[in-house]
């Protein structure tokens, strides 16, 4: 089992992660044209190793996130 | 020299463009910023954009059998440009076109307003751990043979880092896994839960030719057409139905470089084979 050390969000539980996308996916609209594939911000990840849910750092999500801590995954 | 490889050496080394799979043929997916075979209709595109300015895309084709940098360049301007669709040669029905839905999630092929290079020819940069590109929607086939051939060059030797992978789970579910074991393990071959390596690492641009053979219990890792030597004998890979990633294992192992070529063959190209392969690769991007 690979572990990996990461920059970004951790959560505990899935629906906290869940609502943490949603909030950056209402705050950074998408023109969605026909063909476009490009349908989300961000998005979240499960960390088998650790049995947790986590976001990857980026700038644009620091105004709605707030800062990033560094963790395994 | 045989008359084959004799004419094989000549395709590859002049005459105009050469293109790749015309010259080996049976490869499964194809991916590149220059049009590896004659037959890709010019209707097709080589890959969908999204800039940063407000998030619009647009296809991109091939001029002159190479990626249209000027269009790029024009439609994405002084911001950023992101590769969100990166196209199977193969396969003009976008089955297997390997995808990036997610905006933070593509990887860039301009950044702030300069178009991303490697040795003077366009690539598609990877900067963050969540960067991929993802052919799910048709799972490569199950299979006992595998050659990969990659061109790559990575930007730090620290950690896991992949450059291409059939496999789609992440950690240990992959079966045909080419990319950077930590900085000492050096090249790699991943197979199953086995880093099989060579102990070199380098930030050197490098084309590499990794093959597995579950039949002949065969496998071997060519980097700039000179086997390496790696750290077992024989690892069998996965055999199971996976997709295609590219510069990342969709766990957080991504390649911090660039990718500029992914073509993965169902068989086990033979040693003459994998260094023509080779050869058609320097001949264009120049790497040793």
């Amino acid at each position: 089992m690979f572990t990996k050390e990461i920059t970004g969000y951790k959560y505990l539980l899935e629906i906290d992660a869940i609502n943490a996308v949603k909030s950056v996916n209402d705050y950074y609209t998408l023109p969605d044209e026909a063909g476009d594939v490009t349908k989300e911000w961000v998005t979240y990840n499960y960390s088998n190793n650790f049995n947790y849910w986590y976001i990857y750092s980026n700038e644009s999500l620091v105004v709605i996130l707030g800062e990033p801590s560094i963790f395994l995954v | 020299m045989s008359n084959r490889r004799s004419m094989l050496s000549t395709l590859n080394n002049g005459g105009g463009f050469s293109y790749l799979l015309d010259l080996y043929p049976g490869a499964l997916v194809a991916y590149s910023l220059r049009q590896l075979i004659s037959t890709y209709p010019s209707s097709s595109r080589c890959i969908r954009i999204r800039r940063s300015s407000d998030n619009a895309e647009l296809d991109i084709y091939f001029v002159s059998n190479v990626v249209d940098t000027a269009s790029i360049l024009s439609f994405v301007g002084s911001g950023d440009g992101y590769v969100v669709r990166f196209c199977n040669q193969l396969d003009t029905s976008g089955v297997r076109d390997a995808y990036q839905s997610i905006a933070l999630n593509q990887p860039l092929i301009v950044q702030a307003g300069v178009l991303c290079t490697q040795n003077g020819k366009p690539t598609i940069k990877y900067t963050s751990a969540s960067q991929l590109l993802k052919a799910s929607s048709t799972p490569l086939l199950d299979t006992y043979e595998n050659t990969m051939v990659t061109l790559q060059k990575f930007n730090n030797v620290a950690g896991y880092k992949v450059v291409a992978s059939a496999g789609d789970t992440g950690g240990d579910n992959i079966f045909c896994h080419i990319g950077w074991g930590r900085s000492s393990y050096g090249r790699t071959l991943y197979q199953l839960t086995t880093i099989n390596e060579d102990g070199t690492t380098t930030l050197n641009q490098e084309i590499w030719v990794g093959r597995s053979s579950i039949i002949s219990s065969t496998n071997s890792l060519y980097m700039n057409n000179v086997p390496q030597i790696l750290s077992l004998p024989y690892v069998p890979f996965h055999t199971d139905s996976r997709s295609m990633l590219i510069g990342n294992d969709d766990y957080g192992s991504y390649i911090d470089g660039n990718v500029q070529e992914v073509v993965y063959y169902r068989s086990y190209l033979s040693n003459a084979n994998a260094s023509g392969v080779t050869l058609n690769l320097n001949n264009y991007y120049n790497v040793y």
